[in-house]
């Protein structure tokens, strides 16, 4: 949950929605974290671009270390996944860094919309299934991924367990802590790192006082991070944490390298005890021939919003809108009656709450539509990189069209500032002013506030399907640029329907002249 | 002649009300003031009591309106087969013109016959359709809270798509009837279209019964956009979405659409423009289907070929006039295209129950279990061919075998040895696929194909011992056929199963398990496979005393 204590000079209390239960204090919030799958390919054709490095492992008989790990910071919240699984990709001689896992995972160009009955949350790529984009990511590199997971372990345990049934994503059930420090070990004595999902506030870093002071014991894992060694006779491990120096004003890479710090057993356990949740990446067979082509067409997907691509096994979803059409879904939600609707779920609660339910809102909009422009300029800034042998130009042309939208609404500090609570861009600034007319000026009348802002609604309006149409375009061009030359469509067509046309009117005619022969 | 179509109408009407007789108007009257009060009225409370008491509809609720759209192209695509097929299915099975003829030679425009006899059957089809639509549809409109506007609308759709299939049924099988109608060789043509149309049918009749989630799953595919039935759901989808009482909201609208594909617009459109379609195709080709002159289909060509190697090998095996007969049993089975159609039907059968019982991924659930249903459809698919029509083709070929020495023994005993070479196919077929498809061991092979060929045989027996005793010659429409080919599946089958009712009954009434002891006898794990055999043995045991007698009436005089 994201705490804004003394929230603003209009409202002092503050209301935890199920919303922003996404958006947690610290480093990468996820909701459903990340998994690991064993990805049974199907490619069968090896290439062997990749350079894979043999793992430098320090190991003695009680300790194991994975050294000269690159670190990968995660600039900004809600990048931890990211920023792990780029450290993991890099011990492997995988030169991806976070940008380039913003676009080869496709997060950078990928957004999913969920409007049901109370909730309303727009959720950006790096937030959004990520485990099974790591399926997608890993098949398309032809690496392994494998993910382990407690689901007893926590009452967050069964959720995770049945949202990766869900996706279709493979996982291996795990006993408590005994079962994933040996999983931890082993994978670490075989030169793999390991992904874990923690807690803030049992790591040590000072980082993570404000969460100690704040009174936070939830054991529901909000971070990702990458163990790199063990030592049974310390009883400690090695983290490099992604998220150090995040919470500083301005968020400052920790050059010191107190990213790299150690984690006794005990406070471990307690940071990991959500659901003991193991993320282990291997080499397999590589890239295969068809790469770009797959990858480009998984972004076209992605930028379209094929319910395919996103829930194969829940398309059906109608409460569900993804790529272009969940800036659109967001839109058509962001109207007079679409907020009204939205507040009539609260009816129960008293005026003050629903003001701070409808500024909460605009924050979680905000804090969404942040991180997507941040990823996505991540995404485009590293795929001409990725996709070398594709002509991107008119690509990329078309998905910088989206920044001055995306410019509107996006506020770094607010998911990096604690405390922070926008109110400078379009959709905090808008949402605090009709929450203040509704509570303070118009005694609860919230159709009247809104229609004092009818035209701040039809202009986020505006900017949302503004978005959807560049992402529908930059689809469109990502399609050109992968397009084989070939015949044109249409002559193909017109000629194949031409030679249809001629057959049957000789069939017809040589009939006739049987039927005239006979007669 | 003005109103033509009018006095048709009227004809076919009081021809499908045949059976109400002198008090059709009244019952009619009264069954249209039910059908209607039981979908606007009966049927929501009704369906929603029911509904409401085992699930509350809250629960249900988030429930149906996922399943929703892909639901509602199941039902329509359903609809939509049973309407289409079942009349061409029906009218295919004695495809009788000369009324036809009749119209045609009273300057009566085809036009006028086809408006006639689709506007008779209305009155039957819509009744039919307004008691049967609100068990499907109720569900889905309590879900969404369809207003009353909404609800008029849905049952205006699947009026239209009633309607609109019946014309098309219409038209197919008019132009069916029209190029098979008038020779002998077409009759036969449309009778093995019959069959496999029924096929067609019973195929997304067992999907919806076991699949109803995957297919609605399936429904959701792109593929099933260029079916029109998909148009017609998707309208109804679209006023149930805009009509809603749920308060859906802007996003799950958009929601709807990408699932759909198409906007309520374009659904509505290719909807109309399908209907409005079909009905000027109908009416255009109408008088340009029908020509009284006898044209090149009319005419007998009569081709005289080698014989192949195997009615030549079963000359050779059997040089007299046994097997004489047998070469000529075969050669008039084989050539028929309903017999053939048939077979398929019957081994069509055999395949797609298995596999759905296998699919159904019941627990502890293996091939092993299911085995005996498996004969049982074995029994089915040697009985069906055989039952009925193709055993003797007229009286005065009965007369024949009559007036020669043990005529009717030989004469039936020829057709079973010429029926056992054509079991081999029939057995061949389901097992091969079974094997594929199923991935069953050598030994099951093996022992779906002894025993199952026994089965097979044993259905023969029985179908033959039962037609021989009532032969219908090849009027599939006499009471007589009916009862043939009722009589042979339910002896064929029953006889098979009749193990298992005997053991349920030895077990409540004398206290002895009765397949505990197969099991102990045969090994646990094969009990199945005893209870199978046991039961062919009886149905061999029928079968032989159903083709003796069957003989034995055959030969009687009065005959």
């Amino acid at each position: 949950m994201r705490v804004y204590p003394a929230f603003s000079i209009r409202n002092k209390n503050l209301v935890k929605t199920k919303f922003s239960l996404l958006f947690l204090v610290g480093g990468c919030v996820t909701l459903l974290l990340l998994s690991m799958v064993s990805i049974q390919t199907t490619h069968t054709v090896l290439e062997s671009p990749m350079n894979l490095d043999t793992p430098n492992i320090t190991r003695l008989s009680d300790t194991g270390f994975v050294t000269d790990v690159p670190y990968v910071w995660q600039q900004i919240n809600g990048l931890c996944y990211s920023a792990t699984l780029s450290m993991a990709l890099q011990s492997l001689g995988i030169d991806y860094d976070l940008a380039a896992i913003c676009a080869a995972t496709g997060m950078g160009f990928s957004t999913g919309y969920v409007r049901y009955e109370d909730t309303l949350i727009l959720l950006p790529g790096p937030m959004y299934y990520q485990q099974s984009t790591l399926c997608t990511f890993a098949d398309l590199l032809g690496l392994e991924a494998e993910f382990y997971m407690d689901p007893d372990s926590s009452e967050y345990g069964p959720l995770l367990s049945t949202l990766l049934d869900s996706q279709n994503v493979p996982w291996m059930e795990i006993d408590g802590w005994d079962d994933a420090f040996q999983i931890l070990k082993d994978s670490i004595d075989d030169g793999f790192p390991v992904g874990i999902y923690v807690n803030l506030q049992n790591l040590p870093p000072e980082d993570y006082n404000l969460i100690r002071e704040l009174g936070i014991t939830d054991v529901n894992p909000t971070h990702s991070v990458l163990v790199t060694g063990y030592n049974e006779t310390t009883e400690s491990v090695q983290i490099m944490d992604p998220a150090i120096g995040l919470f500083d004003s301005p968020a400052t890479f920790p050059e010191d390298g107190s990213w790299l710090y150690d984690v006794n057993f005990t406070s471990l356990n307690q940071a990991w005890r959500g659901y003991y949740a193991i993320t282990i990446i291997k080499p397999s067979i590589g890239e295969t021939d068809t790469f770009s082509h797959d990858l480009a067409t998984y972004i076209i997907n992605r930028l379209r919003g094929d319910r395919n691509s996103y829930a194969p096994e829940n398309d059906e979803l109608f409460f569900w809108n993804y790529g272009s059409d969940a800036f659109r879904a967001l839109a058509s939600d962001l109207t007079y009656t679409g907020l009204i609707q939205f507040m009539d779920e609260f009816d129960e609660y008293d005026l003050q709450t629903k003001s701070l339910i409808f500024q909460n809102l605009g924050i979680e909009i905000e804090t969404s539509l942040t991180l997507m422009y941040n990823s996505y300029k991540l995404a485009i800034e590293s795929l001409p990189s990725i996709l070398s042998e594709l002509n991107l130009e008119d690509f990329i042309s078309t998905c910088e069209l989206a920044f001055e939208h995306f410019q509107v609404f996006a506020d770094n500090d607010t998911i990096n500032t604690p405390f922070y609570y926008g109110g400078i861009k379009l959709v905090t600034e808008t949402t605090e002013d009709i929450a203040y007319q509704y509570e303070q000026e118009l005694d609860g009348d919230l159709s009247a506030a809104l229609s004092m802002y009818n035209e701040d609604l039809a202009e986020i309006r505006s900017h949302l399907i503004a978005i959807a149409n560049v992402w529908d375009d930059a689809a469109t061009a990502l399609e050109k640029a992968i397009a084989k030359p070939g015949i044109p469509l249409l002559p193909s067509v017109g000629g194949v329907g031409a030679i249809v046309v001629l057959t049957a009117a000789i069939i017809g005619k040589r009939r006739r002249d049987a039927g005239t022969k006979i007669t | 002649m003005a109103r033509q179509w009018l006095a048709i109408a009227k004809a076919e009407f009081l021809v499908l009300s045949a059976s109400m007789r002198s008090h059709r108007k009244g019952y009619v009257g009264a069954l249209t003031a039910i059908a209607f009060f039981w979908a606007v009225v009966g049927a929501p409370i009704l369906i929603g009591s029911i509904i409401n008491a085992m699930i509350p509809m809250e629960t249900l609720r988030p429930l149906l309106q996922v399943i929703f759209p892909g639901l509602m192209r199941t039902i329509a695509l359903f609809i939509w087969i049973v309407l289409l097929l079942f009349p061409l299915s029906y009218a295919l099975q004695e495809i009788k013109i000369g009324q036809w003829e009749i119209f045609l030679s009273n300057n009566v425009r085809t036009r006028d016959i086809m408006t006639g006899t689709f506007l008779g059957k209305i009155p039957l089809f819509g009744l039919i359709v307004i008691f049967l639509a609100p068990l499907l549809i109720t569900p889905l409109v309590l879900a969404f809270e369809v207003n009353i506007i909404g609800q008029v609308l849905i049952y205006s759709v699947i009026t239209v798509l009633s309607l609109g299939t019946i014309w098309l049924s219409n038209l197919i099988t008019s132009v069916i009837q029209a190029r098979l109608g008038d020779s002998s060789r077409g009759n036969d043509i449309a009778k093995a279209l019959a069959m496999i149309i029924a096929i067609i049918v019973v195929i997304p009749m067992y999907g919806l019964m076991f699949f109803l989630p995957t297919m609605s799953e399936m429904m959701g595919m792109n593929a099933f956009l260029i079916l029109p039935s998909t148009w017609f759901a998707d309208t109804m989808s679209w006023f149930a979405v805009v009509f809603n009482g749920v308060g859906l909201t802007g996003s799950q609208i958009i929601g709807f659409e990408n699932i759909l594909q198409l906007n309520m617009l374009n659904s509505l459109a290719l909807m109309s423009a399908f209907t409005l379609g079909t009905i000027g195709l109908a009416l255009v080709m109408a008088d340009r289907i029908f020509t009284i002159e006898a044209g090149v289909r009319t005419e007998i060509v009569t081709t005289v070929g080698k014989e192949n190697i195997f009615i030549r090998g079963v000359r050779r095996l059997a040089p007299g006039a046994f097997g004489l007969l047998m070469v000529t049993n075969f050669k008039d089975f084989m050539r028929k295209a309903q017999n053939l159609s048939k077979i398929f039907y019957g081994v069509i059968l055999s395949i797609i129950l298995p596999i759905i019982m296998m699919s159904l991924n019941l627990e502890d659930f293996g091939f092993s279990d299911m085995f005996l249903t498996v004969v049982m459809m074995l029994g089915l698919v040697g009985a069906m061919p055989f039952a009925g029509t193709g055993f003797l083709e007229s009286k005065d070929q009965l007369w024949i075998i009559q007036g020669t020495p043990s005529g009717a023994s030989n004469f039936v005993k020829s057709r079973i040895v010429t029926q056992a070479m054509i079991g081999i196919l029939l057995i061949a077929i389901p097992s091969v696929a079974l094997w594929i498809l199923l991935d069953i061991t050598l030994t099951q092979l093996l022992l779906v194909i002894v025993l199952g060929y026994m089965a097979v045989f044993g259905g023969m027996l029985v179908a033959t011992g039962v037609t021989a005793g009532n032969p219908n010659y090849e009027d599939t429409k006499s009471p007589a056929h009916q009862t043939n080919v009722m009589m042979s599946i339910m002896i064929a089958e029953f006889s098979i199963i009749g193990v298992m009712f005997i053991d349920i009954f030895a077990t409540i009434a004398l206290d002895y398990d009765f397949f505990g002891l197969m099991m102990n006898l045969f090994g646990p794990g094969n009990g199945m496979y005893a209870m199978s055999f046991i039961g062919i043995l009886f149905q061999w045991t029928i079968g032989g005393l159903l083709v003796w007698s069957g003989i034995r009436k055959l030969s009687s005089p009065d005959n």
